[in-house]
């Protein structure tokens, strides 16, 4: 039996339960009432017949009538007893067996009442209703019926129980219709469900239950075409899932090989620091290989500088590379990129590393090429033009003034040598800036170029530039002017190569114009320092003021006119400028003038130099005569040591390393000038070595060499010179060397005492430079702030409460503790 | 044609009813006897005496009739079973007047069939309906308005129960208690029980009653256990022999030792023979001290004509025409006093019948009764039918028993009552 049946068969038995007893209980209620009210008549007119039939009976005195009349009534259907009482309320006839109960009740009834109807409760013969009435109007006796109440319950319970037996009937014969009902509808509904429950369970094969044309066989149908469309929604969906699938495994198969395959280490860390995906190039870099890293810390799998990267990288620190130590001992170049999850709230890190050892060596074999390229270029050039020039100067000085004046042929093969040892001079001097420039152009190009970018103040740059190149606008009589603005903001740049910048527009306005002006001008606008450098010559062609930019290609025809500079000043120029974030171009007028332009990004707000080069106490090494010259190269050493000879100096020379040792510590010379690029003990090891050595450690040295800056900075050298040399700045450097800074080189002093130095030791407090003093400590760390660059001396008795290390750490400055 | 077929059919209806009225008068004068109806309980608790009675009437015609071959009409005895219910007896009595065209009723047994017939005795007045000799005391038919359309034999239960009371009050009892019939019957033995009480300022003690239908089985220890409230020193029994039987056994078991008198309607010999059964299973006499009231002198005493011709009668009379539901077979032979009561009834209605001049005519019943005078039942003493109530005897036997036999006590005359 269907679930469905069952609990519509309850319902139904509840309902029918319920509806049969109430109608039951109503109509026993109704019948209740109605029997006794039917008895009551019953009674009643039982008690008014024998009333009315009995007087003469009675009267007469003739009981055995009355008894007779009584019990032809007794068998009227529910008459339990009737009696009959005289006159005098003796009983005259009864039907009680075996006597009269002394419980019946005696009524007396007046003929007024016509009738009277009592309850009589009679012990072991049950509850009757009496109904008495008056014979003859009481005048011969009463008589009283008592009418049963156990027949009204006898035909009440008769006629309830014949309703329940119908109820029962109907309600089997309404069950039987029911359940055929119920059957033909849940049968269908069972088979339905059944086969819903083969579709949940994703049996699209099962077939649906037969459809009849109810409502169920509708929902059937629907079922069965709802199946039939899932089963085919299904096997698609499963199809482009098997699809996805396989595109997927292929996907990440593709993706895994291009990792696993990737020539470069990679490495995800999350955001704790954990390593989450790794392929085997990276366990091979760092000698991982066989175990599993993924997981691991990555400051304890892998080199801390990767960490800190890492972790760096996820703080959103500028630091998107670092370079690491490999398990083979090479260098590897480590990138990271942070990245947030796709559909997480979490950023991991993506570190490549790339095994960077074989380009690094290219590299330094590239440098090392670049610098034996000019070092072997220069060499020759410095001895070709340093001897071309003693020979012009030899052959002014004493050559000419002993020929015999007078002679033409020799007049003019005197002119003629003069002039062809002028060309062969600035023949040299053009080669040598020609190399310069290609080396140059060369290592920006390559990225070689090192830069040594610091805030710096472009007016004095600018006005280094304009007094450098004034003596090269005098000799043309042209007349160069500056025009720098007072409120120029600092700028990030390389200060040579700016100077290099400056110098050669300034150079070329120089060159180019046969007179007039040349004019430099500065200002600041829009975040920008914008530089100009204006000129009153010729003027370019439009066509060419982009094409001046480009290497080895100058205004004008190369071909006829004699070209006046090596091409590549321009190029470099934008190198330099672009290189800093700013541009350069060209404005001209021809016949008018040219002006050249370039800008520079501006930082904010104005800051003072800081760049003071750093002055080297004269010492007093050795003997203040003598000068010794290393260089592997004889030419070059039989020209320094002309030139030195020349100056005034004793000089001794050497070819190597070992050897400038060993003639440092025996001759005593007062000054060093050293090559850095020797065979044997370089010039590098042989300065640690004089310095190492406390007899020789006193002694200046001088760098003259092609090395970069940064070489020559590392040296621990004195002083620096570039080759090729020139003669006069050699000697202005060796006099510097050994007899101090002139005038010029005079560095400000800052005296930190209370009295203004007043009572300080003048025997210490030599000052070349302004001597200003500060009383207050607070003075003193403005002075710094604002830019103070030189000497700060300061007493025995107050550097106990002052920071040396702070005040030791501002660049530029030098600090003299003094006696007081 | 409608007409003259019905005065045809008509005529030829009268035709034939003439034909077979010729035919009827010369069966009726020279073969149909005088037809009498008795209806009775020839079943139920009054079975034996209605048997008896109708063994002891059938017993004298049967008599006559064999005397009859000289023109005297034949006489006979229809019987039919009331079962002692007043329905089936106004049924039966109906069905003899009419249908069976009976000359008279005859000797109806039982005071609550007999006081419902009266009513139907009135309804048929105008076709001469008569009840002669009921077996009942009942007054009703003693008195208006029904004593018109009865004639009686026997002393009435008032006589009856007077001489009883009168036997109690004589051997010095003041406490009488009745127990009587719920019936008719029992409540005119309890009346008349008052009425003789109340004659001699005697209250009735108490009383109780059984159903009509009791039998010798029944239990009365209920009623024994009600009269013995009032320890009654005598006790009026009014009710048939099973009845009775079972009253007096419970009143004896139930201790009550008071002196017991029943009616004639007891049976008296039927009585007996019950109380002996009941007596000998329980191990008891129960025949002490009872008083048995007759309205017939002892069928025995064979000083007396009519008793001889009795027994005479019934030994002749042998198994023939059985009652309804057959003879009962142990009494068949002997005697008793109903059956002596039933051929006394029958003998006094004979006089009156030889007293009609047409003994098909019932309009000339009262005129027999009346022309008959004085009549000799062979009893002792004559009897007439044209008192006020109709009532040929006045005597009440009261007997004791002994040894299963009644033995006479006295015969007294009861008092003729007149009414309050």
């Amino acid at each position: 039996m269907s679930r469905l049946f069952r609990k519509t068969l309850l319902a139904i038995v509840l309902v029918f339960g319920v509806s049969a007893n109430a109608t039951a209980l109503l109509s026993a209620w109704l019948l209740h009432r109605h029997l006794t009210d039917e008895y009551v008549t019953k009674g009643r007119a039982i008690a008014m017949a024998i009333a009315a039939a009995s007087p003469d009976a009675l009267v007469s005195g003739d009981a055995a009538s009355v008894q007779a009349m009584i019990d032809e009534f007794l068998r009227i259907e529910g008459v339990g007893y009737v009696f009959v009482a005289d006159r005098m309320g003796r009983i005259a006839a009864h039907t009680f067996l075996p006597a009269m109960p002394a419980t019946v009740p005696q009524v007396t009834v007046s003929h007024q009442e016509a009738i009277s109807i009592d309850d009589a409760v009679i012990p072991d013969r049950g509850d009757f209703i009496q109904v008495t009435a008056p014979i003859l109007a009481g005048e011969a006796g009463q008589v009283s019926v008592g009418m049963d109440k156990a027949g009204i319950w006898r035909v009440m319970r008769e006629a309830v129980i014949r309703q329940e037996v119908l109820m029962l009937a109907m309600f089997a014969v309404a069950v039987v219709i029911f359940y055929a009902l119920v059957s033909s509808i849940a049968r269908p509904l069972a088979a339905l469900a059944e086969y819903a429950v083969k579709i949940r369970d994703h049996d699209f094969s099962a077939t649906p239950p037969p459809a009849s044309d109810d409502e169920v066989g509708v929902l059937a149908r629907a079922m069965g075409s709802m199946a039939s469309q899932l089963s085919l929604l299904v096997s698609n969906l499963k199809q482009a899932v098997a699809d996805t699938t396989r595109e997927l495994n292929d996907s990440l198969a593709h993706i895994q090989a291009i990792i696993d395959n990737l020539a470069d280490g990679l490495l995800v860390v999350d955001d704790a620091g954990r390593a989450t995906l790794h392929n085997p190039a990276l366990l091979a870099m760092f000698g991982l290989t066989g175990t599993d890293p993924a997981g691991r810390w990555v400051r304890d799998a892998f080199p801390p500088a990767m960490a800190a990267l890492a972790a760096s990288c996820l703080h959103d620190k500028a630091l998107p590379e670092t370079e690491v130590t490999l398990h083979d001992g090479g260098t590897g170049k480590v990138v990271a990129t942070s990245f947030r999850l796709p559909g997480q709230a979490r950023t991991a890190v993506i570190l490549l590393v790339r095994d960077v050892t074989v380009e690094k060596e290219v590299d330094r074999m590239k440098t090392e090429f670049i610098s034996t390229v000019s070092h072997e270029l220069r060499t020759p050039l410095t001895s070709v033009l340093g001897f071309a020039k003693i020979i012009r100067r030899k052959f002014l000085e004493l050559v000419v003034p002993a020929l015999p004046p007078g002679d033409a042929r020799i007049a003019r093969g005197t002119g003629q040598i003069r002039e062809n040892l002028d060309i062969i001079v600035a023949e040299g001097e053009r080669l040598t800036e020609l190399v310069d420039d290609v080396l140059d152009i060369a290592k920006m190009e390559s990225g070689r170029c090192e830069w040594d970018m610091e805030p710096i103040s472009l007016a004095a740059v600018a006005d280094h530039a304009v007094k450098a190149a004034t003596p090269l606008a005098a000799r043309k009589g042209l007349a160069l002017t500056a025009d720098i603005a007072s409120d120029l903001p600092a700028v990030m740049a390389d200060r040579d190569r700016l100077v290099q910048v400056l110098l050669n527009l300034i150079g070329n306005a120089v060159k180019f114009t046969t007179s007039g002006w040349v004019r430099l001008s500065a200002a600041a606008v829009d975040g920008e320092v914008r530089v100009a450098v204006a000129d009153s010559g010729a003027g370019i062609a439009a066509k060419d003021l982009e094409t001046i930019f480009e290497k080895f290609k100058q205004a004008g025809d190369t071909l006829t006119e004699k070209p006046k500079g090596t091409g590549l000043g321009l190029p470099i120029c934008r190198q330099i400028v672009e290189r800093h974030g700013g541009r350069i171009w060209a404005e001209s007028v021809p016949g008018k003038g040219s002006v050249f332009r370039f800008t520079l990004p501006a930082l904010a707000g104005p800051t003072a130099e800081r760049i003071c080069p750093m002055v080297v106490a004269p010492t007093t090494g050795g003997d203040e005569s003598r000068v010794l010259v290393v260089d592997d190269d004889a030419a070059v050493r039989r020209y320094l040591e002309t030139v030195l000879t020349e100056g005034g100096y004793e000089v001794a020379t050497a070819h190597g390393g070992a050897e400038a040792l060993k003639l440092a510590a025996s001759w005593k010379p007062g000054c060093i000038t050293m090559d850095l690029h020797m065979p044997g003990m370089d010039g590098r090891e042989a300065i640690r070595r004089l310095r190492a050595d406390p007899a020789t450690r006193d002694i200046p040295v001088m760098v003259l060499t092609v090395a970069s800056n940064r070489e020559r900075a590392a040296s621990g050298a004195d002083a620096v010179l570039a080759k090729p040399v020139d003669e006069e700045a050699l000697l202005a450097a060796v006099r510097n060397l050994l007899e101090g800074p002139g005038e010029d080189d005079a560095r400000p002093c800052l005296v930190y005492a209370a009295d203004g130095g007043r009572r300080l030791s003048r025997r210490f407090l030599l000052c070349p430079g302004e001597v200003t003093s500060v009383d207050q400590e607070d003075g003193l760390w403005q002075a710094l702030e604002k830019g103070f660059c030189g000497t700060v001396f300061v007493p025995a008795s107050r550097g106990h409460d002052l920071d040396l290390g702070r005040l030791s750490a501002y660049p530029g400055v030098c600090v003299i503790i003094i006696p007081d | 044609m409608g007409m003259m077929a019905d005065r045809l059919r008509m005529a030829a209806g009268l035709m034939l009813a003439l034909v077979l009225a010729l035919f009827g008068l010369a069966e009726a004068q020279d073969h149909s006897p005088v037809v009498l109806g008795m209806t009775a309980g020839f079943s139920g608790p009054t079975r034996a005496m209605a048997v008896e009675l109708y063994r002891g009437a059938l017993a004298c015609l049967e008599s006559r009739n064999a005397l009859s071959a000289s023109g005297l009409r034949k006489v006979a005895l229809h019987a039919a079973d009331d079962g002692y219910e007043p329905g089936p007896a106004i049924e039966n009595t109906v069905r003899f007047l009419t249908r069976d065209k009976a000359l008279a009723l005859f000797s109806q047994l039982g005071t609550p069939t007999v006081s419902r017939v009266l009513p139907v005795l009135r309804a048929y007045a105008d076709q001469g309906a008569r009840l002669f000799f009921p077996v009942t005391g009942l007054e009703a038919s003693r008195n208006p308005p029904y004593v018109r359309y009865v004639y009686n034999l026997r002393a009435s239960y008032r006589q009856e129960i007077d001489a009883l009371v009168g036997a109690f009050a004589a051997r010095g009892a003041t406490r009488v208690a009745i127990c009587h019939q719920a019936d008719a019957f029992g409540r005119s033995g309890w009346d008349g029980a008052r009425r003789a009480l109340a004659r001699r300022n005697l209250p009735l003690c108490g009383e109780a009653t059984f159903a009509r239908v009791a039998t010798a089985g029944d239990d009365m220890s209920a009623q024994a256990k009600v009269l013995a409230a009032c320890t009654p020193q005598a006790i009026l029994l009014v009710g048939p022999a099973p009845a009775c039987a079972a009253a007096i056994r419970d009143f004896r078991r139930a201790g009550l030792d008071a002196a017991i008198g029943v009616v004639s309607f007891a049976g008296g010999e039927l009585l007996l023979r019950q109380l002996a059964a009941e007596g000998a299973r329980l191990g008891v006499d129960l025949e002490h001290d009872v008083i048995f009231s007759q309205v017939v002198p002892d069928w025995r005493d064979e000083t007396l004509p009519a008793a001889n011709e009795y027994r005479r009668a019934l030994a002749e009379l042998g198994d023939r025409l059985p009652p309804p539901g057959g003879w009962d077979a142990p009494a068949s032979q002997a005697g008793s006093s109903v059956g002596f009561e039933g051929y006394l009834n029958a003998r006094l209605f004979l006089t009156v019948l030889d007293a009609m001049a047409d003994p098909d005519d019932r309009q000339g019943l009262d005129a027999a009764a009346a022309a008959a005078g004085r009549i000799d039942l062979g009893i002792g003493r004559s009897v007439t039918l044209t008192g006020p109530n109709h009532q040929a005897l006045d005597l009440v036997y009261l007997n004791t028993a002994k040894d299963g036999r009644l033995v006479p006590l006295a015969a007294s005359l009861a008092v003729a009552e007149t009414e309050d």
